[in-house]
């Protein structure tokens, strides 16, 4: 005999079946007119413009001519000499073409770029240390490929910043059966301390997932160390926005006798945050050892072009630093669900920097919705990454193995 | 161009069509997103290497445009949100769009089931949809939403138990609703 709860979930297969077909009004003519429309569209904004009449360019150009002379004669030659020589670093326009060869001879180490008078100046910027190989042995990668099942996501705040940090702690050997448990042990698989990490102390909370259909609730006990300061309170919405978003939670029930409770919700609920496109940039931990991917947002930037020029800049805080070389020249082509980014430096080559940029750059590919990224650097191949290939964006960030 | 239009269309579009409004519950929505999705694929059709089934490759191609849409059309509305500075109040807002004809003329319990589809988060929806309105079987819906087949049974498993959950806490209150209405 059935059980109560089989008929029920039959019933909904059943009633999904039934949902009715829903009808285009729209003759197949007037969606191909709107269609053969749209591309007209696109041919004329793409149609080369008439050539205007010659001499408009030539007096154009005479008077352009003209005005750069009087320009130049006001400006200091030797400032103008010193900075050019310093930053030549000549740049290949061919989107197609991979110039460089990664067949570097395997015990050839070279301890710095050959590109000296450029290159010192470049180095003292911390966020270029690890670019100063042009070929290593061996890498650290920030990101992983495995199966989602076994992933437990989690975050972390940057001591004294407003930054978070996303780590994955992966279990492999399938060991997750209750994700509530986890929550509950944090700190045993991240040591924060040793990083300058903190999490609002969420261990001390019970965090219970789907206590009700896809319902996330936490119950503060009165016990619960953290002050429901204004800082505090933006600061744990956003850590349980990057922790439970994955899993696909919108909402959080809060409920017990804290001060969070009644600041944090309205009736009790709280939405989470949306997980916004960013661009990613490093964290370097305490410790001076361990970098991690950060996400950072920023209001002005609009597009995965922007995020990426955004990344060769440093952030006011030490520790978090470029990912892309400041002297890269970048461009970018979208296509349907994958982008295209070419990136020339002279400090790329098959070293840490440019691993750590390889990741962070597909995470923020990730971040703006696109599966693949075809990356153009000069190199085929960099660390474990086959740059002659599409690459398929990561599963996981800054993972940690559960052992 | 017109011939390959008119075979996609022929073989493809009552379903495309479905997919996706099922995904906006908006006509108009549908219409735009569509005709970006025909677009997509005339543009891309002679590049397609048949790695998977000409369906699939467009299920893909119209949830991707479905995707961007939807969140081109969120970020909108939490700027109108932040202007307005509606906060908790905006985050409730959601399109009440009227129910399309084929829906009003279906029984109390499907209405129900079509309102409480908004209910699923994406990925729920996206399983649902695929697998019990287009019928596409665990290894062509993984394929499509580029997912593995544990996922998507995961997904499904999960979604099928918040409809159900909501339906029958929808029953207890309109049992209640109608045991106060007769006292």
């Amino acid at each position: 005999m059935k059980t109560n709860h089989s008929n029920n979930k039959q019933t909904v297969e059943d009633l999904l079946k039934r949902l009715p077909k829903i009808q285009d009004k729209r003759s197949k003519q007037e969606i191909l007119r709107n269609i053969e429309k749209e591309f007209q569209t696109i041919d004329d904004d793409t149609r080369p413009r008439k050539r205007k009449k010659l001499w408009i360019p030539v007096v154009a150009t005479f008077c352009s001519i003209i005005v750069l002379l009087v320009v130049a004669r006001s400006l200091d030659f030797d400032l103008i000499q010193r900075n050019n020589s310093s930053m030549d670093i000549a740049i290949n326009e061919s989107a197609t073409e991979r110039e460089y060869s990664s067949e570097l001879p395997e015990n050839d180490v070279i301890e710095n770029n050959s590109v000296a008078n450029s290159a010192d100046r470049l180095l003292t910027d911390d966020s270029l240390f690890p670019f100063k190989n042009i070929n290593e042995d061996t890498f650290s990668y920030s990101v992983e490929y495995i199966q989602k099942d076994n992933t437990i996501y989690t975050a972390w705040l940057v001591e004294d910043l407003s930054y978070i940090i996303p780590i994955s702690l992966i279990d492999s050997e399938g060991l997750v059966t209750n994700l509530d448990d986890y929550y509950m042990k944090l700190d045993q698989f991240v040591q924060p301390e040793t990083y300058g990490l903190r999490n609002l102390q969420l261990e001390k909370l019970d965090i219970q997932l789907d206590s009700a259909p896809n319902e996330l609730e936490v119950i503060f006990n009165d016990t619960y160390p953290v002050t429901a300061s204004s800082n505090h309170l933006q600061s744990f919405r956003k850590l349980i926005s990057y922790m439970f978003r994955p899993y696909g939670y919108e909402k959080l029930k809060v409920s017990g006798n804290h001060p969070f409770v009644e600041k944090l919700s309205e009736h009790n609920m709280l939405s989470l945050m949306e997980l916004q496109p960013v661009a990613y940039k490093k964290f370097q931990s305490s410790d001076k050892e361990t970098t991690w991917l950060i996400p950072i947002e920023k209001g002005h930037i609009s597009s995965f072009e922007e995020a990426l020029t955004e990344m060769t800049l440093n952030e006011s805080a030490n520790e978090v630093l470029a990912t892309v070389p400041n002297d890269a020249q970048i461009e970018v082509e979208t296509k349907e669900d994958s982008v295209r980014a070419m990136i020339r430096s002279e400090l790329l080559g098959n070293n840490q920097g440019t691993v750590t940029m390889i990741e962070a750059i597909l995470m923020t590919a990730k971040s703006y919705g696109y599966d693949k990224v075809d990356l153009d650097i000069g190199y085929n191949r960099v660390g474990k990454y086959d740059l002659t290939k599409e690459l398929t964006v990561p599963i996981q960030v800054n993972p940690i193995p559960i052992q | 161009m017109k011939t390959t239009f008119e075979q996609l269309y022929d073989e493809y579009h009552k379903d495309l069509y479905q997919y996706i409004f099922y995904m906006v519950k908006n006509k108009e929505q549908t219409e735009d997103i569509l005709q970006d999705v025909y677009i997509r694929v005339l543009k891309s059709y002679q590049k397609f290497k048949g790695n998977s089934s000409e369906r699939t490759w467009l299920f893909s191609i119209a949830r991707h445009v479905t995707f961007d849409y939807f969140r081109s059309l969120k970020r909108k509305r939490q700027r109108i949100k932040e202007f307005f500075n509606w906060g908790a109040e905006g985050e409730m807002i959601k399109a009440n769009e009227p129910l399309p004809e084929e829906v009003t003329i279906l029984d109390e319990q499907m209405k129900l089931l079509y309102r409480l589809l908004d209910q699923c988060n994406w990925d729920q929806k996206h399983v649902i949809i695929l697998r019990y309105l287009q019928d596409f079987n665990i290894k062509e819906t993984a394929d499509i939403l580029g997912w593995s087949i544990s996922k998507v049974k995961t997904t499904q498993h999960r979604a099928l138990k918040v409809l159900k959950a909501l339906m029958e806490d929808a029953r207890e209150k309109e049992d209640v609703d109608h045991e106060n209405k007769s006292f």
